[in-house]
């Protein structure tokens, strides 16, 4: 491994600042392409959804491009477009986010159609919008999850580490018949509740700078009123798993696959960093252990890996792997998983094991970092999850500071075999489909 | 509540692909160098110029596992010193394998990256390519690829290029073989085909990022010493359209239907490549597209259907892809041939297509991998260097009238190969009445 030279911490220019009505900014200026990137974060997902109404925060996702007061239906993301512009939106668990990179000669547009949705979207909340956009809803979860092979994963493990009436206990594409429900009226209702300056984030990555940018956005954002949103539920953090409980699915999939699942803190602990490099070591890259024992050596999978779902309160979920190759029993996968898991708790990694994963962080960190559009992501969740956007700056140097006794210790408090839950996913035989 | 009146639109400053420095070293091996400034991780990228018509047909695959291989261990480093002397430098190293060449990539932080090209050398140079490595990387192979074809989308795109590209060219079966030639692979045939392909003649190393000073002499020191008298070169084939067809591969009880309708169209050197890339934007790439604004706006049918241009080094593959729940497909289909033939494109729609192309193209150099990724893809279709800045002039004077012939030319419904993936039962009656008369295969038919 040669001599270690430690990293240092990046210098990427950031600005903050509060507009009166609540709305958080931070503008990044880098001014190698004639881009910026434009994103919002708003703080609410499918954790806070209340029960019957699963699916919520995605499908008004969807809503929140059919046009607002000043601008018709799918004329957002049809003017971007034209002006030579990318963009999206993604719901997850704790946040929604929408984003756009523009030219540089776009920003204002940009600014203007976010804040009149952010302001002014109920005028063009119609019946006709949501029950299309509840259609186009439907196909997404048919396409992502209910055709696709091993499509229910995900669903059968969250009720693993999470009661059913739990924020975190269901999926944030919902059920189905949850989506059917929605009316017209839930929608405006949670638009009322969460969309608000108070509860977003913006962030401006790019050819911009915060004396140029500044008046634009508050002319754009400053008159949009401050309302008030709801206290969202926090949950408190559960106790580690016990009993192992366990889920069995077949379906029409090619090769057995085996998931064990952890609940670990959540992204603000103190441990968070070192479950995160725990979970590197073990499933991270080819020289994993887990790779390296069930794939490489014992030729027992053809894939293994491990890694987490970060989660902002309460628990985050942590994950190993392993696509059992042909005629392997899941029973001895889970075996040897466990062996590797139980090995690293009780001797640590070693010296060269933790440095390879302190610097593919670094790579990984330093890769979304280079996009303004990933990059503006990473600050807008900074501020909206960790209150500090000069996180950008010092988490590589953060993660490399961590020694070998913080991961043994978090593997032993997190990750101990008897604190799992299982799933195990197999091919049904002919005659269970028949 | 104020309003603010929507704002107009301002000129953006002008943009220029990155400038570059280019040598080639006394092995033959073609150097360029991007310096992109604020890119802290550097994209290295080295294509290795072996079409995969130059595969054993009874070992196609064999290219794959190679380029997949290649991490197992070298001379220098045996097993997984090598990997782990990677990952030391916090790079990650992968080959990608393409109809027309093979490109072996490294991503590495720019503080580590003097240390790591000696290392992408080795990797291209002495790999070890083991009995059991091989053997392994076939495996996992066979497996990946069953993975692939267990989904609605893989399956589709599989027979969509079987159908559309006459059997007699390589790029009519897939890129990474089929599960029996993968099967008979061997440690000495993967040996064998490293030596026949693995050579500095025709390659070209492409480094991006923000790259130190003496960078050149580095990459000289790393990769001088890369010989291989026994490479062989092996001129492109021009692959043929195959006689249109509709198939139905059967999917019993599947809850959606994975539709690709496609055509053998054009690559990025042909005269009409932009109209055809401006054309197929108004008709399916944009979000407004006519194709999008109706089957997933109105209709709510899809949860998106695109208009895709996939070109090769000769000809080109161009289809629409989506998935629509059973019950729909009939009149979804229906609906897809009159918008496809629903007329001459305006003014306007070729002006939107036009800027987001034009606009977009910045962001997509704005990276050291995507500045890598794009001179390497352009590269391996034996573009010229300037080909962006063509390709952005060329945009310019497309006309309606031109992109409307192209799609006239190139895109009509009644010559379309249609590839449904869903459940044959529920799906033939509403495809006859749609026009398309197909055959049903099983699931498990090649």
């Amino acid at each position: 491994m040669g001599a270690v030279t430690p990293p240092t911490d990046l210098s990427y220019s950031l600005t903050e600042h509060v507009l009166s009505n609540g709305l958080r900014v931070v503008i990044n200026p880098e001014h190698h392409a004639p881009v910026v990137a434009v994103n919002l974060w708003y703080g609410v997902g499918s954790r806070d959804e209340t029960p019957g109404r699963t699916g919520l925060a995605h499908l008004f996702e969807h809503v929140m491009f059919q046009g607002s007061e000043h601008v018709a239906s799918g004329e957002h993301f049809d003017l971007l477009q034209a002006a030579g512009a990318t963009g999206n939106a993604t719901t997850w668990f704790d946040r929604t986010n929408y984003f756009e990179a523009v030219p540089t000669g776009a920003l204002d547009l940009a600014l203007w159609l976010e804040a009149d949705r952010m302001g002014r979207l109920l005028p063009a909340l119609t019946q006709t919008n949501l029950d299309t956009q509840r259609d186009v809803v439907k196909e997404e979860k048919r396409q992502r999850y209910d055709n696709a092979p091993y499509g229910d994963t995900l669903e059968r493990l969250l009720p693993l580490a999470f009661p059913a009436d739990h924020p975190y206990g269901h999926t944030v594409i919902g059920s189905m018949a949850d989506l059917d429900a929605a009316s017209l009226e839930d929608a405006h209702e949670f638009f009322r509740c969460w969309y608000s300056p108070a509860n977003a984030v913006l962030t401006l990555s790019g050819d911009v700078d915060p004396e140029g940018a500044l008046p634009l956005i508050e002319r754009y954002f400053g008159p949009l009123e401050a309302a008030h949103h709801p206290q969202r539920v926090s949950p408190a953090s559960l106790l580690p798993l016990s009993g192992v409980p366990r889920d069995t699915a077949s379906g029409a999939v090619p090769a057995a696959q085996l998931y064990l699942q952890w609940r670990t803190p959540p992204r603000q602990h103190p441990d968070a960093d070192a479950v995160d490099l725990a979970l590197s070591i073990l499933g991270g890259s080819e020289t994993s252990r887990l790779y390296r024992r069930l794939v490489r050596d014992a030729d027992l999978a053809s894939t293994a890996g491990a890694g987490a779902v970060p989660l902002a309160v309460g628990n985050s979920l942590s994950h190993v792997f392993a696509r059992a190759r042909e005629g392997v029993a899941l029973e001895h996968l889970e075996e040897v998983a466990l062996d590797e898991v139980q090995r690293l708790a009780d001797q640590g990694p070693t010296a060269a094991e933790l440095h390879r994963a302190q610097v593919q962080f670094e790579r990984e960190w330093l890769t979304d970092a280079s996009r303004v559009e990933s990059r503006a992501d990473l600050l807008s969740g900074l501020v909206m999850l960790d209150g500090d956007p000069q996180r950008l700056n010092t988490r590589v140097t953060q993660i490399a500071a961590l020694d070998a006794s913080a991961v043994q210790e978090a593997a032993r408090a997190w990750l101990a075999p008897q604190a799992r839950a299982v799933l195990e996913y197999r091919p049904a035989t002919k005659e269970a489909t028949a | 509540m104020n309003t603010v009146p929507q704002p107009d639109l301002a000129p953006s400053p002008r943009w220029e692909f990155p400038p570059s420095d280019s040598f080639t070293l006394s092995n033959g091996l073609d150097v360029t160098l991007f310096h992109l400034p604020g890119q802290y991780v550097a994209s290295v990228g080295l294509l290795i110029d072996a079409p995969l018509s130059g595969e054993p047909r009874e070992i196609e695959g064999v290219a794959t596992v190679v380029a997949s291989a290649l991490i197992e261990g070298t001379r220098s480093h045996p097993g997984p010193s090598f990997a782990e002397a990677i990952e030391d430098q916090g790079a990650v190293l992968g080959g990608a394998v393409d109809f027309s060449a093979t490109q072996v990539l490294l991503d590495v932080p720019t503080r580590h990256l003097d240390a790591a090209l000696p290392l992408l050398a080795q990797a291209v140079a002495e790999p070890t390519l083991t009995d059991d490595a091989i053997a392994r990387h076939a495996a996992q192979l066979t497996a990946g690829l069953e993975q692939q074809l267990a989904t609605g989308p893989g399956r589709a795109a599989h027979a969509l290029r079987a159908a559309l590209i006459d059997p007699t060219a390589r790029e009519s079966r897939s890129r990474t073989g089929s599960p029996t030639s993968i099967a008979g692979l061997q440690g000495h045939d993967a040996r064998a085909y490293h030596t026949a392909t693995y050579g500095p003649r025709g390659a070209r190393l492409i480094v991006s990022g923000d790259l130190a000073d003496g960078i050149a002499a580095r990459i000289q020191n790393a990769f001088e010493g890369w010989t291989n008298p026994a490479q062989t070169l092996i001129a492109p084939q021009t692959p043929r359209p195959a006689t249109p067809r509709a198939i139905i591969i059967d999917r019993p009880e599947a809850v959606q239907a994975d539709i690709r309708m496609g055509w053998f169209t054009l690559d990025r050197a042909d005269p009409r490549w932009a109209a055809l890339q401006l054309a197929t934007h108004a008709l399916g790439g944009a979000y407004l597209s006519r194709l999008n604004r109706v089957l997933r706006e109105e209709k709510g049918f899809t949860y998106g259907i695109h208009l895709v241009n996939a070109p090769m080094r000769r000809g080109g593959l161009s289809y629409t892809q989506a998935a629509f729940r059973t019950e729909v497909v009939g009149e979804a289909l229906a609906l897809t041939r009159s918008i496809l033939q629903g007329g001459e494109f305006s003014t306007h729609e070729i002006d939107r297509a036009r800027d987001y192309l034009t606009g977009t193209t910045p962001l997509r150099y704005a990276t050291a991998a995507g500045v890598t990724s794009g001179v390497l893809s352009q590269a391996a279709a034996g573009l010229p260097a300037d080909f962006v800045p063509r390709q952005l002039d060329d945009y310019t004077r497309v006309t309606p009238e031109a992109a409307s012939k192209v799609a006239e030319e190139l895109l009509l419904p009644q010559a379309a190969t249609l590839v449904v993936v869903g459940d044959a039962q529920a799906l033939l009656t509403p495809l006859h009445e749609a026009g398309f008369d197909a055959e049903v295969r099983a699931s498990d038919a090649n």
